[in-house]
């Protein structure tokens, strides 16, 4: 079996080796439409969040939530470098208080072809919508939804690989990248905590995320993805491993005016003794929108829409933890408007009811946005 | 058993790449070949060497679709049928997010656009610009005085790919623009020089 493993790794750097190779004729025309070049881009936002609670206090705070430069060079059409470097909350102060400054995406890219691309660096793993694509005109809402934050991590970034492509239709990709911190995963928050963000990170136990995607029907995506990790973690001072599976499906449909999106994720734990007796969190949000641009006379878009998101960090739990169920309970009713004046900026206005825990809080969210 | 699966995968990717057309066929090849599935086999396809921009016409696009000209020169080829003129077809770059995205519009002689296709689309993100539905959009567009096209307007945005798809659709009004300005006899003027 080890002589085949070799035979095969061998055959694979062979087969790589001679694509890095192969030159394609020297044609003036080619040569033309590619040159090696240094791009820029990136996207911000401002926010003002209100927030009436039950129990009578309010609050109302403006906040310039995220600042990002999107650097890349491309050194032939094959290799290029890519790099997204984020200011959070407008400045950074010590650890544990508001403000970061992170290195989200950072990674040399090989795109072969359509069908196979190599990337390695600090990386995006495929994770629904919005891990990816989280540009501030290209979801609904001041923020991101609840889901986007309690059942999918986002941003999830971490040091990987990955490959990519195209093939039969589907998109696909297949990362390998840094697992999770166990210690850090808990009811309240699921697995956000325990990303480790590049930081001189653990490589003993690394996760895998599949995930594949179909988008060659006019204004429909339909994309699913898997991540498994074997989490290391300790209980009562032993080391234990604990399987975390990530599994999620997405949706977006834009037929005519209309916008439908939904999202629907679960993550399960093997070893529910280590997530305080938690064995599942489950989300899922489902937007509705209709661009009234046209019919208004307006020149952009003009998109009123409503959305409902269910999170439940401990959505499945021993007897034992049966509270914990009821206190991650939450719903979130949202009605919101969209404006675009042009495809990359956009004026956000949003007035929801969020329950949890037997409380509801009323939330107002004013916000603007930009990409390029 | 999970490693040699693997290795098996990538494998049989490497192998598939390694046949792919996109890795032989150069861009000229391609725009051809994609002019002569426009045409019917009757027609005669003659290329001209490129077009130097004028820089009059050129500000004047520019300044009406608000998308700067990457390039100096349009590749320019003129389709003659057994008696006439059937149509032109160009070839240019659009930035994308940070690659270069080259695109053909073919024009009937009226220089109303026929169809427009990605000859060469370079990053991994934002390939459902070359959905050919969704390029079908652009059939029928001419210049018009007022009036330059819009994502999100007479053009579909798409999911994951919106600056991709608005730097195309500002290329097409772009390049419809500047050839306008010129007019078709005085794009066969100074192709013929």
């Amino acid at each position: 079996m080890t002589l085949i493993n070799s035979l095969n790794r061998m055959t694979l750097l062979l087969l790589l080796g001679l694509q890095s190779g192969y030159a394609q004729p020297a044609e003036t025309m080619d040569q033309t439409f590619f040159q090696p070049s240094t791009t820029i881009g990136g996207y911000g936002e401002l926010h003002y969040n209100a927030v009436w609670s039950e129990s009578g206090t309010q609050t109302g705070k403006l906040d310039f939530h995220r600042f990002v430069i999107f650097l890349s060079h491309s050194w032939s059409e094959r290799w290029s470098l890519k790099a997204e470097l984020e200011l959070e909350h407008n400045l950074v102060e010590p650890p544990g208080e508001n403000g970061a400054l992170e290195l989200e995406q950072a990674y040399v890219d090989y795109h072969l072809s359509p069908r196979f691309g190599f990337q390695a660096g600090v990386i995006l793993p495929s994770v629904g919508f919005l891990n990816q694509y989280h540009e501030p005109p290209l979801f609904f809402g001041v923020e991101r939804p609840d889901y986007s934050k309690l059942i999918i991590p986002t941003t999830w970034f971490g040091n990987g690989v990955s490959i990519y492509g195209e093939l039969y239709g589907i998109d696909y990709r297949l990362v390998i990248m840094e697992g999770l911190d166990g210690t850090q995963i808990s009811p309240e928050s699921g697995i956000r905590s325990a990303r480790q963000m590049g930081v001189k990170s653990d490589a003993t136990h690394p996760l895998v995320n599949l995930s594949a995607e179909l988008r060659k029907i006019e204004s429909l995506v339909v994309g699913a993805s898997i991540s498994i990790n074997e989490v290391p973690d300790t209980l009562d001072g032993r080391s234990r491993s604990n399987r975390v599976m990530l599994t999620e499906l997405h949706i977006d449909w834009t037929p005519g005016n209309f916008t439908m999106r939904g999202e629907l994720g679960q993550i399960s734990y093997q070893e529910e003794v280590l997530v305080n007796g938690v064995s599942k969190a489950q989300g899922f949000y489902f937007d509705l929108g209709y661009n009234l641009g046209q019919r208004a006379g307006f020149r952009g878009d003009l998109i009123p829409w409503v959305r409902y998101n269910y999170n439940n960090t401990a959505a499945s739990v021993t007897t034992m933890a049966s509270a914990l169920t009821d206190e991650n309970n939450e719903t979130y009713w949202q009605m919101g408007l969209q404006v675009k004046p042009l495809p990359q900026v956009v004026y956000k206005v949003d007035f929801g009811e969020k329950s949890q825990a037997g409380n509801t809080d009323r939330l107002l969210n004013l916000g603007v946005g930009y990409m390029f | 058993m999970r490693k040699p699966a693997l290795h098996r995968v990538l494998l049989i990717i490497g192998l598939f790449t390694i046949t792919s057309r996109h890795l032989t066929a150069g861009i000229q090849a391609e725009a051809e070949a994609v002019i002569q599935s426009v045409f019917n086999k009757e027609h005669h396809i003659i290329q001209f060497d490129p077009l130097a921009l004028s820089p009059a016409e050129r500000h004047q696009a520019e300044t009406k679709t608000g998308q700067r000209f990457i390039l100096d020169q349009i590749y320019l080829w003129i389709i003659y049928d057994s008696t006439a003129l059937a149509g032109i077809a160009v070839l240019d770059n659009v930035r994308g997010k940070a690659q270069p995205i080259t695109y053909l519009v073919v024009y009937t002689p009226d220089l109303v656009v026929k169809q427009v296709h990605i000859i060469k689309y370079r990053e991994q993100i934002g390939g459902a610009v070359q959905n050919q539905r969704w390029l079908g959009q652009f059939s029928g567009y001419r210049d018009q005085a007022n009036e330059t096209l819009s994502l999100g307007g007479a053009i579909d945005g798409i999911t994951g790919a919106t600056i991709s798809a608005d730097a195309i659709t500002r290329g097409v009004a772009r390049m419809t623009a500047y050839l306008n300005a010129l007019n078709f006899n005085e794009i066969i003027h100074r192709a013929e020089k």
